[in-house]
């Protein structure tokens, strides 16, 4: 993977290609309850994007915008989002209670009731694991 | 033999699940035996996802087009929601041995599940005569 | 509208430590995490102790949790019975005193930098055993019993030693043949009735039982979850990577892993015989003898191997092996006191066995070594543990005024109720076979011969070791004299599991 800092195709590829790729990774994640797709394949190809700028341009091209303390906070608190969701959703849910969220029509954006919200918390973390998983098996840390 | 015939979905999930199954046990490169797991994975959700198939022909496949929800339209779509939960565990799994085997290639420097069990087995006769 | 608080304690035990594990990261003091996680252990066996209090003036014995917004055939359920919620305050409190017992051994000698991750995974694994225990649905049980599989490897290799690496990808590599087996098992019942919940998915194979349509089907999903089971829980022809899983570990981590993990799968197991297939079909499909058979021999080589063994660890371990064995043949023996006397095994198993490792693992830590004729003396040196040591022998043995005792009591008695009188025989053998491999660690470390004065000088143990051992005999007396209540809660739930 050292050589590949030099090389300046790749270089140029990177620049015009990455963003692309996490526009689209957020339109899989926002499409999740419409369309194939949802949280995870989203903060995979996000993932993919960041693979490939680091693959491009080297550790420290990317550690001034993820560091590991930073992965650390988003991560807790994607996942503390989730909770927040998911849990008084199944307490309200055994007393009786319907949900506040309305059922809107399906087929829009707006419809299912907190499937939009967890798909973007989901995607978030996704994309955070998956970063830092690739980053410790060749750097050896984030 | 008419019935093997008729879901051939299900018959080739369950060869693949063979092969898999063969692979992580009989293999020794862990790599392999990596693959057989996610082969075995594969096949899986392959047999679970042809369970909301509904034939006939005239099913689509469960995105809404054309604003139509009525749920005779479309194809079962429960089984996709259990696939991705699924593939998701199958990747953390994955994920978790890889991150064994490369701790394991750092120790001992091969790949082969035999190798590193004759190496231990020499360590600890090792240690054994040591401590005699 | 149900506002009793007690109704969300089955929820909040699966989602606290969870919720609790994911600001761990954040927090980096290994002392603060080991400290939360304790507390929420003792809150947790806390709420599911008024949970049985709850349960008891219930006019049902159990009820059913519907979480979230949909109702039963579409949404997801829990499942509260006595039995259940026994199991479940049970092995949090086996988790709670191994983790308390084990500060020197494991706590101290863990990698200093990320040791965090080790309580991130024991979090998760209480979770994920509290869920298999009160879950009624199939697929989250295969979803827990994922997280337990990955999390039970995660504890065994904070010390990042060849030796544990190794055993711990070969036990990786079969759990893993066994959670793809359960899948396709519930893939096939998901095929067949359409359902995902136990309880409507045993009423639709109840009518296709009636009719008699999908016989072959239903025998093979039956078998496959039956095989998926016994290598998860480690029978007899899949036993061979567990004593080494278990050697290998540190002493809280083996003791966790032959306590509670093995015992939340076959809890499933019996969960799905009970309300998917009914207990007549096991009997219908003739597939009990397997599982009484495999039991019986295993009950017996694992003797025979822990005679074998000259590692007071290895031994413990092997005889784990020997009591998944009673286990599956209590299982086996197709009678309601069959499976009580199951249950109050795993029960037993669970807080005796945590306490035999704990102690061992005391021990090793105090001489350094461990072979068993490396023992000698150490009973002066570690009071506490040699106590424990002793409890945990006898208990295992069969003494009177210990809960092994009302085990093999149960066992014997369902045995002979159904006239299965070669499995008394295999009991009485196993039994003797016991007393050969505990009586001589028993009394090698209270023995003084070749040893100086200054090796026998006594000496006193920390506080933070003593008091979790204390609790485990009191635990083992406490349910070996007053074996009553315990034994009809169990019986009661067994009837409500259905």
């Amino acid at each position: 993977m050292k050589n590949l800092e030099n090389d300046d195709i790749l270089k140029t590829i990177a620049i015009m290609v990455v963003p692309f790729i996490i526009v689209f990774g957020i339109y899989v994640i926002l499409n999740g309850h419409i369309s194939p797709g949802g949280g995870f394949s989203g903060g995979t190809i996000i993932a993919a994007g960041f693979i490939l700028w680091h693959a491009a341009f080297g550790f420290d091209g990317l550690r001034k915008y993820f560091n590991f303390k930073k992965l650390g906070y988003i991560n807790t608190i994607a996942l503390l989002v989730i909770a927040a969701v998911n849990i008084p959703n199944f307490i309200m849910g055994s007393m009786g209670y319907k949900s506040i969220f309305p059922l809107l029509t399906p087929g829009n954006i707006i419809s299912a009731t907190t499937v939009l919200l967890l798909d973007i918390a989901v995607g978030i973390k996704v994309a955070c694991t998956m970063y830092e998983l690739y980053a410790i098996f060749t750097e050896g840390e984030v | 033999m008419g019935n093997l015939f008729a879901n051939y979905y299900d018959v080739a999930a369950i060869i693949i699940f063979g092969i898999g199954v063969c692979l992580l046990l009989l293999n020794q490169n862990m790599i392999k035996k990596l693959l057989g797991f996610d082969l075995m994975d594969a096949a899986t959700f392959i047999f679970l996802t042809s369970k909301g198939f509904i034939g006939g022909g005239n099913r689509f496949a469960p995105i809404i087009e054309n604003g139509i929800t009525s749920f005779s339209y479309y194809s079962s779509p429960i089984p996709t929601g259990l696939v991705l939960t699924g593939i998701v565990v199958g990747v953390s799994g994955t994920a978790f041995a890889l991150a064994l085997i490369y701790r394991l290639y750092r120790e001992y420097h091969t790949l082969n599940l035999d190798e590193i069990m004759k190496r231990i087995k020499i360590e600890e006769r090792g240690m054994k005569i040591d401590a005699d | 509208m149900q506002t009793d608080f007690l109704r969300q304690v089955p929820l909040l035990s699966i989602a606290s430590p969870m919720v609790l594990s994911m600001v761990y990261p954040v927090i980096h003091d290994r002392k603060v995490c080991r400290r939360a996680s304790l507390v929420l252990f003792a809150v947790i066996a806390a709420l599911n102790a008024m949970l049985i209090g709850y349960l008891m003036q219930l006019p049902a014995g159990y009820f059913t949790y519907s979480a979230g917004y949909f109702p039963a055939p579409w949404g997801n359920e829990l499942r509260a019975g006595l039995l259940e919620a026994v199991l479940a305050l049970g092995f949090t409190l086996t988790m709670l005193f191994s983790i308390w017992g084990d500060y020197h051994n494991t706590f101290e000698l863990l990698p200093k930098k990320k040791n965090y991750i080790h309580y991130i995974m024991l979090n998760f694994l209480l979770a994920s055993v509290v869920a298999l225990v009160y879950t009624n649905d199939l697929f989250t049980a295969y979803v827990f019993i994922e997280i337990n599989t990955i999390t039970a490897c995660g504890i065994m290799i904070p010390k990042h030693n060849g030796k544990s690496l190794a055993s711990c990808m070969k036990y990786l590599v079969m759990s893993m043949v066994g959670s793809g087996l359960f899948l396709l098992s519930i893939c096939y019942i998901y095929g067949i009735t359409g359902q995902l919940l136990m309880v409507p998915a045993g009423e639709a194979i109840a009518t296709l039982i009636a009719t008699g349509q999908y016989t072959v089907p239903l025998i093979t999903s039956f078998a496959i979850m039956g095989v998926a089971i016994a290598i998860k829980a480690g029978l007899f022809p899949f036993h061979a990577w567990f004593p080494d899983a278990y050697n290998n570990a540190p002493h809280s981590s083996s003791a966790l892993l032959s306590g509670i993990v093995s015992k939340a799968y076959i809890f499933v197991f019996i969960k799905i015989v009970f309300r998917v297939f009914g207990t007549e079909t096991l009997t219908s499909f003739n597939l009990q003898p397997f599982y009484y058979t495999l039991g019986c021999i295993a009950m017996l080589i694992g003797s025979v191997f822990a005679f074998m063994q000259d590692d007071i660890k290895k031994m413990v371990s092997f005889s784990s092996v020997a009591q998944i064995g009673y286990i599956f043949m209590g299982f086996g023996i197709n009678t309601k006191l069959g499976y009580a006397a199951a249950c109050f095994h795993m029960l037993f198993h669970a807080f005796t066995k945590a306490m035999l490792f704990v102690s061992t693992g005391n021990l090793v830590t105090k001489a350094g070594k461990s072979k068993i004729s490396d023992m000698r003396g150490m009973g002066y040196k570690c009071p506490v543990s040699a106590v424990a040591f002793w409890v945990g022998g006898l208990s295992m043995i069969g003494i009177p005024l210990f809960m092994g005792f009302i085990s093999k009591l149960n066992f014997a008695t369902a045995a002979f109720t159904s006239g299965h009188i070669i499995v008394l025989l295999i009991l009485g053998l196993s039994t003797c076979l016991n007393v050969l491999y505990f009586i001589p660690p028993m009394t090698i470390l209270y023995s003084k011969r070749g040893l100086t004065k200054e090796e026998t000088a006594r000496e006193r143990e920390s506080i933070n070791t003593s008091l979790p051992l204390i609790g485990f005999i009191a635990v083992n007396i406490i349910l070996g004299i007053f074996q009553s209540p315990v034994m009809n809660m169990i019986m009661t739930g067994l009837n409500t599991l259905g």
